[in-house]
């Protein structure tokens, strides 16, 4: 067999190909990007919505199923807004949501309540914290969705054990706020400013201006953090490829090994035969 | 549809489910006690007849410690074989949870809204207070259970659900153990999740789906069709098991801004109509090949603030559940479940019918064996009565060789007859021994090797029994051992003795006295004989001298025939009716396995006939 069937190989070829990818991302003075992710249905959509201010007609398509595949942008004045598809919706989608977080310089983090953050939105959470190094805590920001769909004491409640979560697993609890997309879209159109008040909507638009992203740190933070886990990847790769190689040679030895053996004999054998004619030789004489 | 039904009749349509459930158990049960019955009789019957019989044995009789031997191996075997019954678990019962109602089993993920639908189902109130749990009749009551914990972060402690008699809805916690509760007619098992399980939990789980009639799958309206979800939902599909797909909470909760209160009001509506289909289409699609009646959206919620007003109950999603519910409980699942007690007693009656083949199988070998037995003893009789007789004509004619040189001397030739019938009446004696003796032997001989043979060839199953032990009893054929042999014809010497004296006395010495046996004088065999072997008499003349041939050739006749009419009746008493005894019993096992046998087919064609009528 080639080198080039191997599994190790074949892992290494994608590893340099992210890696070139990488090294050909434009680094240039682009607007923040601030992505939404979290598990399908918790709101994200209707929350990019509401701040881009599209309230009448929905930019980024809701639906109370799986709706968003693809990511979708949208350019405002100062920001990128960047919408993913849910986790947990298809597998497929995952791959899709992953690579948005990976372009975002901020993510929201939303997360509808239904209890507590699940394993699976702890996964991500644990990976997208990895992928911010430094700026994993200021840069995370916690959404908690639908407010408006539980009494405020359950929401609380929701809030302080999802903190506690982050806490004990992510080692920092990010700002986080309980917002009602419904609320805030009802009180603009009906002009009830207690609806967009307890919406909490302005809350996140303050903090996220109070953020001051710099947009070129927070990529070379990221950048320098997907070289780091691709370099540890490629040396890993290149170890599997080197045990391969030694693997191959070891049975490439020992599959020789007997005919080795074989035509070592039949050389002895040739010259005791030789070493026998020419005694004969000497003898005739 | 028609038949929408609230939560109350579903309620009643369950009780009155599992009253069927019990009268199920009771027709199995009744069969069971007439079996006992009809068991109990057969066991005390071949009891008594092996008893009787033992005691009929005569105890000089030399068959008598084989006959008893079979008798022991009759009886062990008989007590084997209720042994075994008794060993088998009838399965006289519903094994609880799994098989004594309709069972739920319900999936989802945690928050799914599991404990709320369940708390709804058994309380009619998501979140029931104490208040109105005590306001519920002690009937209707729900009994709640846990099965075991798993070790999920967040779990509740153990048995927290029995003791606080609902599921915990709370905003954050989470359901680790398999846990439910029993209305009557009705278990709801609420799982942590096919993946959440592991170990006894997860067995137990695979085991609850197995029994389930209906598998529950809850998803939240909040996020369906997650792909979590959908995956875990083919696996349980897969398992071909009835499955409903719930999409719960499908409500929302519609805010306003009360301007004079300063605050928010809110109220909880259903999703529209064409969200929920969305959802139930979307769900449909994902998972490819499902019926859409198989999936419902319901609010818990909704239904337990509409509770009086039928037209939003039915909005609730609820009422479609309820009635989903109940026309499971009629279904032919619950049915087969209901018959499960009969099916298994019917089932251990074949086990018992089969059983009893083998037995009846020895039996009827058995008699068989021993009724070709007893027809073979004159055979073999006749061929050592044949031999006996060689002998005594034997010493016989060597006598009247001898006897040529006295024709002309009447009174030497008398005096050498007189010697030679004692030593002809000795030799009747020892020739009768052999001939009795050998044929014995050859009886208990095939005896043994029929009985070895139909215990062999019985093929019976039984536990702790071993055809070793039966023949073991069965002592060997008394072929050698004088010791035995002298005890095995115990009544033979002086039987032929008696029988010598008689003609000693009446027979040949009234010949010799008056040169001529007249009238009844000289009856071969004498009185005493007589009497004891039923000879017939018959007068012979003499006329020493000049009808020596003839003398000679009465002679021969009348020890040949004393031999023939000896052997026969002592091995007619001995042996031919000691084995006839024998097959009295065999007969008589064999008549009480026929009328069980008989029971028991009768039996099973009456479960087949419930199980019938049930419905299955």
């Amino acid at each position: 067999m080639t080198a080039k069937d191997s599994m190790a190989s074949a892992d290494l070829d994608v590893l340099l190909k992210q890696a070139s990818d990488i090294l050909a991302r434009k680094q240039g003075q682009d607007k923040p990007v601030i992505a939404v992710w979290g598990m399908m249905n918790a709101g994200k959509s209707y929350l990019l919505n509401m701040l881009t201010h599209h309230y009448n007609a929905e930019y980024f398509p809701t639906k109370d199923t799986r709706e968003t595949a693809q990511l979708k942008q949208f350019e405002g004045e100062s920001y990128i807004f960047l919408d993913t598809p849910g986790l947990d919706a298809h597998d497929a989608d995952d791959q899709v949501a992953m690579d948005g977080a990976a372009k975002a310089d901020v993510v929201l983090f939303v997360h509808q309540p239904k209890g507590e953050l699940e394993k699976i939105e702890l996964d991500f959470l644990k990976q997208l914290k990895e992928s911010f190094g430094v700026y994993a805590e200021k840069n995370i920001v916690l959404v908690i969705s639908k407010a408006d769909a539980e009494s405020l004491e359950k929401i609380e409640q929701i809030e302080q054990k999802v903190l506690e979560q982050c806490h004990l697993h992510l080692g920092f609890a990010p700002e986080s706020f309980l917002i009602s997309g419904t609320r805030f879209h009802k009180g603009i159109q009906q002009h009830k400013d207690g609806l967009v008040k307890a919406s909490h909507l302005q809350e996140l638009k303050q903090h996220i201006e109070t953020l001051g992203i710099d947009v070129r740190a927070v990529r070379e933070e990221r950048i320098r953090h997907v070289q780091n886990t691709l370099l540890l990847e490629i040396s890993a790769a290149e170890e599997a490829l080197n045990d391969e190689k030694l693997q191959l040679e070891d049975n490439l030895y020992w599959n020789f090994a007997r005919f080795n053996d074989a035509m070592l004999s039949l050389d002895l054998s040739m010259t005791l035969k030789k070493v026998e004619y020419m005694n004969e030789r000497i003898l005739g004489e | 549809m028609s038949d929408l039904i609230l939560r109350e009749q579903l309620l009643t349509s369950f009780q009155t489910l599992k009253s069927d459930f019990m009268a199920s158990l009771d027709d199995a049960k009744k069969l069971d006690s007439e079996f006992q019955k009809a068991q109990k009789t057969f066991a005390v019957r071949m009891d008594s007849h092996i008893r009787q019989a033992q005691k009929r044995l005569p105890e000089e009789n030399p068959l008598s410690s084989q006959i008893d031997g079979i008798l022991s191996a009759i009886s062990d075997t008989d007590k084997a074989w209720q042994a075994n019954l008794a060993s088998y678990d009838k399965g006289l019962s519903f094994r609880q949870d799994f098989q004594d109602s309709l069972l739920v089993f319900v999936f989802g993920k945690v928050k799914s809204g599991k404990s709320s639908l369940g708390n709804y189902i058994a309380w009619g109130h998501t979140d029931p207070s104490e208040n109105l749990k005590s306001s519920v009749p002690i009937s209707l009551q729900p009994e709640y259970f846990t099965a075991a914990n798993t070790n999920v972060v967040n779990g509740d402690a153990d048995d927290e659900a029995k003791h606080r008699r609902e599921f915990r809805v709370g905003a954050t916690e989470a359901t680790s153990s398999i846990q439910g509760f029993r209305l009557p007619g009705l278990t709801w098992v609420d799982s942590p999740g096919l993946h959440s399980v592991t170990g006894s939990n997860g067995k137990l789980a695979q085991e609850y789906v197995a029994h389930a009639d209906l598998i529950l799958y809850i998803m939240n309206s909040a996020a369906p069709g997650r792909a979590s979800d959908l995956k875990e939902i083919k696996e349980l599909k897969s398992k071909g098991k009835e499955t409903l797909i719930l999409i719960t909470g499908s409500d929302i909760n519609e805010e306003d801004w009360d301007d004079e209160l300063g605050e928010i009001v809110t109220r909880v509506q259903m999703k529209s109509k064409e969200t929920r289909q969305m959802q139930r289409e979307y769900i449909a699609k994902e998972l490819e090949d499902i019926d859409s009646n198989d999936i419902l959206s319901n609010s818990a919620r909704y239904a337990q603030e509409h509770l009086t007003d039928p037209k939003e109950m039915q909005n609730s999603g609820m009422v479609q559940l309820f009635s989903r519910l109940h026309s499971i409980s009629q279904n032919q699942g619950v049915q087969i479940k209901r018959a499960v007690p009969m099916t298994n007693f019917s089932n251990f009656l074949d086990k018992c019918r089969k059983e009893l083949q083998p037995y009846t199988k020895l039996t009827n070998d058995l008699d068989a064996e021993i009724a070709h037995l007893e027809s073979s003893v004159p055979k073999v009789m006749a061929r050592y009565t044949r031999e006996a007789q060689k002998e005594m004509y034997a010493i016989i004619d060597d006598t009247f060789n001898s006897l040529e040189n006295y024709r002309d001397d009447d009174e030497q030739m008398n005096q050498e007859l007189r010697y030679a019938r004692r030593s002809w009446n000795d030799k009747l004696q020892q020739v009768i021994g052999i001939a009795l003796e050998n044929g014995l032997a050859d009886i208990t001989k095939e005896l043994k090797h029929a009985v070895d043979n139909t215990w062999y060839s019985a093929s019976l199953e039984l536990p702790n029994f071993s055809i070793e032990k039966v023949t073991e009893q069965i002592p060997d054929g008394q072929v050698n051992g004088t010791k035995k042999r002298n005890s095995g014809w115990g009544g033979l010497g002086g039987l032929v003795a008696g029988g010598v004296a008689g003609f000693m006395l009446g027979g040949p010495a009234g010949a010799f006295l008056g040169s001529s046996l007249a009238g009844g004088a000289g009856s071969m065999a004498g009185s005493a004989f007589g009497s004891d072997a039923k000879l017939k008499t018959k007068t012979i003349e003499l006329n020493v001298g000049d009808n020596l041939e003839s003398l000679k050739k009465q002679l021969r006749d009348s020890y040949a025939s004393v031999v023939k009419t000896v052997i026969e009746d002592e091995s007619k008493k001995v042996l031919t009716s000691t084995l006839a005894e024998m097959r009295t019993v065999t007969l008589l096992v064999a008549t009480e396995l026929r009328e069980v046998n008989e029971r028991v087919e009768a039996m099973k064609a009456l479960s087949l006939q419930k199980i019938i009528k049930n419905g299955v």
